[in-house]
């Protein structure tokens, strides 16, 4: 044992490798196995890719800091589920690149807030919120009403991850940038904000 | 861990655990016990200088022994080895299921009986109103505001005015499936001098003593000929399709002659968004029961 010992200590290159080795137990137990795991990687049923609306907002979402305050992951809590809806489970984030879980609630949580409210609520609320929710400490993004749309990238990001398997058609990469002219980025993230766990 | 992992994984993960923990006992061991292999190693400067041999300090042991003894214990109790659950069989779906049953126990079950109690019991009871109150204000309150009053064109819910209709019946309706309201734009097809005269009728519509002038009687006669599918012909609404009352107080767009002239001519859209995924059908019964008590005729 003790040559053994002599040995690792004055190879460095061994110890590095000894280290290396030691150090990734962990996560060959934990993660390499979820990694073929086929069931996690399959998607919920009805499940759909974005479109290039609903992408526009999900990128405006990323760019102004949403998953600071707000997570899309329900809990299998009773209190999570009675709150915001049955719980989360991996096969809804497949289309998600990258996933916006988020890991603080200062605000709801939004993995299923689809079809909660109408558009025109989503608009006030995002130009000012307290217009509709008086004690609400949420920041106003007034000018994502009078912002249009750069919709320069977005076939780039589409033929993205249709090389990535999004079953995305050569037709809806074409007509990308045309379904974008005269949006702006409000109508954008609300298309974002209303297919959030509708399936 | 994942409660489906496939066979081979199982022993990938039941296996790495095993042996990393007994390779961590016997270095260990070795460690603490390394029998009379040292003499030979020892290496002597100086003629009396030595490094000695002392081993790490013994509470330093214990707390690994007794470490690898909880492991161990904690192993074979809660879920750890591929999908070996444990003894205590815990995985996060029966958790759930549990505390869902204590909840249902200790809450739910209670208001079972409410069940069975129609509106009228319902607005008599004070603790199913207080509870209405609760579910308004968690999940209609953003848009209809705290107290039902209404707020940015989201209709109040206090008056005795109901766009789809009053009855308990009606307003389960609109609370389970939504209601989409629609007024289409009718500028392209009245032109703006029409738009006023419609405007100009629409708002003198409940006035008996309206001066009838000529343009009064155009703006009646397109008024016919073009609202009365939804405002009928008195101007009181249709609560079926949606169309409004337009003789009472209640105008949710304004009520000046520029708003009414705006929401002919560019129309109005309003959404009321379905629960039925968000609420227990006790839950609508009890938000319907408590807004019929809301609501009021307005002095």
């Amino acid at each position: 044992m003790l040559k053994l010992h002599k040995t690792i200590e004055s190879n460095s290159a061994l110890l590095i490798f000894g280290i290396l080795i030691v150090a990734s137990i962990g996560g060959f137990v934990q993660i390499l196995p979820n990694l073929f795991d086929e069931s996690l990687r399959k998607g919920v049923e009805n499940l759909k890719p974005y479109t290039a609306l609903e992408l526009t907002g999900r990128d405006i979402y990323i760019r102004e800091g949403c998953v600071g305050c707000h997570s899309q992951q329900i809990r299998p809590l009773v209190a999570e589920v009675m709150r915001y809806g049955k719980k989360s489970v991996s096969g809804e984030f497949i289309y998600d690149r990258p996933f916006l879980w988020g890991s603080k609630r200062t605000g709801p949580d939004l993995a299923r807030i689809g079809g909660k409210y109408s558009d025109k609520w989503h608009k006030l609320h995002l130009i000012k919120p307290q217009s509709v929710v008086p004690e609400s400490i949420m920041p106003a993004y007034p000018w994502l009403a009078k912002t249009q749309i750069n919709a320069n990238s977005i076939q780039a990001k589409l033929q993205l991850l249709q090389k990535m398997g999004h079953p995305y058609s050569d037709l809806q990469i074409q007509n990308a940038k045309q379904n974008l002219t005269s949006k702006t980025e409000m109508q954008a993230i609300i298309a974002y904000l209303q297919v959030l766990g509708t399936y | 861990m994942s409660a489906n992992l496939p066979l081979f994984w199982q022993f990938w993960v039941a296996g790495l655990t095993i042996i990393s923990l007994i390779f961590l006992a016997i270095l260990v061991a070795r460690v603490y016990f390394p029998g009379s292999q040292h003499a030979e190693e020892e290496v002597v400067w100086d003629g009396d200088l030595v490094e000695g041999v002392s081993p790490p300090p013994s509470w330093w042991f214990w707390l690994i022994v007794s470490a690898l003894f909880f492991s161990v214990i904690y192993m074979i109790f809660y879920p750890s080895l591929g999908n070996y659950n444990g003894l205590f069989d815990l995985t996060t779906a029966k958790r759930y299921t549990e505390s869902k049953e204590n909840i249902d126990n200790k809450y739910y079950k209670k208001l079972a009986k409410l069940d069975s109690l129609d509106s009228k019991s319902l607005q008599k009871n004070a603790q199913a109103m207080q509870l209405a109150s609760n579910i308004f204000a968690q999940n209609c309150s953003a848009c209809h505001g705290k107290n039902a009053l209404g707020q940015n064109a989201f209709p109040n819910l206090t008056d005795e005015n109901w766009q789809w209709g009053g009855a308990n019946s009606q307003i389960i309706q609109t609370i389970t499936n939504g209601r989409t309201g629609s007024m289409p734009a009718w500028k392209a097809i009245l032109g703006d001098e029409n738009v006023t005269k419609v405007a100009a009728y629409v708002k003198s519509i409940k006035t008996i003593n309206a001066k009838k002038d000529k343009s009064h009687a155009e703006g009646k006669a397109k008024y016919q000929q073009f609202c009365i599918a939804c405002h009928g012909a008195n101007g009181k609404g249709n609560p079926a399709l949606g169309g409004v009352d337009l003789t009472d107080n209640i105008w949710r767009f304004g009520g000046d002659l520029e708003s009414i002239k705006h929401s002919i001519a560019l129309g109005r859209s309003g959404i009321m968004p379905a629960q039925k995924d968000r609420l227990s059908t006790l839950q609508i019964k009890l938000l319907a029961a408590w807004l019929q008590k809301s609501s009021q005729p307005q002095k």
